[in-house]
C-alpha cells in the first residue's frame, strides 16, 4: 500500500518547479529540453518501481548507454544509479546538425526504497535501453506472521 | 556547405497521428539529425522498444518511424514514471534521398538510420583548370 500524502506531493511539485527554473538559469537546460523531457539532467533516467512479496523491481530507461558503464549501488534501502551518457556522432566526418534533441552528460539518481535490500543477491539485466533491476528484500524487512496463542 | 534543401522536416504540413487512436498514447522519440556530404543520419532514442517491433517506412516522401515496448513487469506498483511505450514519429523527406539504399540499426535502445543522398543531390566540386 502506498500512502498518498498531500504535503509530500506538494513538496514534490515545488521541487520539480525549482529544478526546472534552476536548470534554465544555469543554462544547462535548454528550453527545447523542456519539451523533450527524456534527458534534461534531473529526472534521468526515468524509473518505475514495483514489488512483490520477496523482491523490489526497478526499471530504468537508459538509451544508448553501455551496460558495463552504469554504476549501481545498493545500501540498505537506497539504490543509486550513475554513469555517463556519451552522445557521439554516429559517423565520423564533416557534418551539420539539423536537429539535436538527444542530450548527454553525467547522471546520478538516488531512489529510496520502502524496504531494506539484501544487496548481495541483487541482479540486473539490460536490454534495448531498458535496465531491469531485481532487489531481494532483506529477511528482516519481510512481513512475519506472529502466531497468537490462546491463553 | 550546408545544403538547406536536404533538411528533413517534422511538423508543419505533415499529418499528425491522433493521440487517441486505439486508445494508445504515442510517444515522440527525441532525435538527432546530422547531414554529411553523402547523406543524412537520423538517431532516435527509443528505449524499451523491441527490435522486432520497429518499423521504418517511407511512403510518399514521408518517413515514419514506429516501435513499441514489451509488457510491463508484474507486481504491485510503487512508483511510476513511464509506461510501455508506443513510439511514433514522422518526417518529411525530399527528393534528394536515395530510398533504396537506406539502412538502419538498433542498438541499446538507440535507432540509427542512414539515408544516403541520391547521386544528383551530392555536392560536387568543380575544378578550375589553370591554363599556361
Amino acid at each position: 500500500m502506498v500512502r498518498w500524502d498531500l504535503f509530500k506531493e506538494m513538496e514534490n511539485v515545488s521541487r520539480e518547479m525549482n529544478d526546472v527554473l534552476r536548470g534554465l538559469e544555469n543554462g544547462r537546460q535548454s528550453w527545447e529540453g523542456l519539451f523533450y523531457p527524456e534527458f534534461t539532467g534531473r529526472g534521468f533516467p526515468k524509473l518505475n518501481v514495483y514489488q512483490d512479496e520477496d523482491n523490489v523491481y526497478v526499471e530504468a530507461l537508459l538509451p544508448g548507454i553501455k551496460p558495463e558503464e552504469v554504476e549501481m549501488n545498493v545500501l540498505r534501502n537506497t539504490l543509486t544509479l550513475s554513469g555517463e551518457r556519451k552522445v557521439e556522432t554516429p559517423v565520423e566526418g564533416k557534418h551539420v546538425y539539423h536537429r539535436r534533441e538527444r542530450g548527454g552528460g553525467r547522471f546520478l539518481r538516488t531512489v529510496e526504497l520502502p524496504y531494506s535490500i539484501d544487496s548481495s543477491n541483487a541482479d540486473a539485466t539490460y536490454k534495448d535501453g531498458l535496465l531491469r533491476v531485481k532487489l531481494p528484500k532483506a529477511e528482516e524487512a519481510k512481513p512475519k506472521k506472529v502466531l497468537v496463542k490462546a491463553a | 556547405m550546408e545544403n538547406k534543401e536536404m533538411t528533413v522536416q517534422s511538423g508543419g504540413n505533415i499529418e499528425k497521428v491522433e493521440k487517441t487512436r486505439n486508445g494508445k498514447h504515442y510517444f515522440v522519440p527525441p532525435v538527432d539529425i546530422l547531414e554529411y556530404d553523402d547523406g543524412l543520419t537520423l538517431v532516435a532514442d527509443m528505449p524499451g522498444a523491441e527490435k522486432e517491433s520497429i518499423s521504418i517506412g517511407i511512403e510518399n516522401d514521408i518517413l515514419v518511424i514506429e516501435g513499441h515496448g514489451g509488457v510491463a513487469a508484474s507486481g504491485e506498483n510503487i512508483h511510476r514514471e513511464f509506461e510501455p511505450r508506443e513510439y511514433h514519429r514522422r518526417f518529411q523527406l525530399n527528393e534528394g534521398i536515395d530510398r533504396e539504399k537506406a539502412s538502419a540499426e538498433f542498438h541499446n535502445g538507440v535507432l540509427t538510420l542512414k539515408l544516403p543522398k541520391a547521386e544528383a543531390a551530392k555536392p560536387k566540386q568543380i575544378k578550375i583548370e589553370t591554363r599556361h
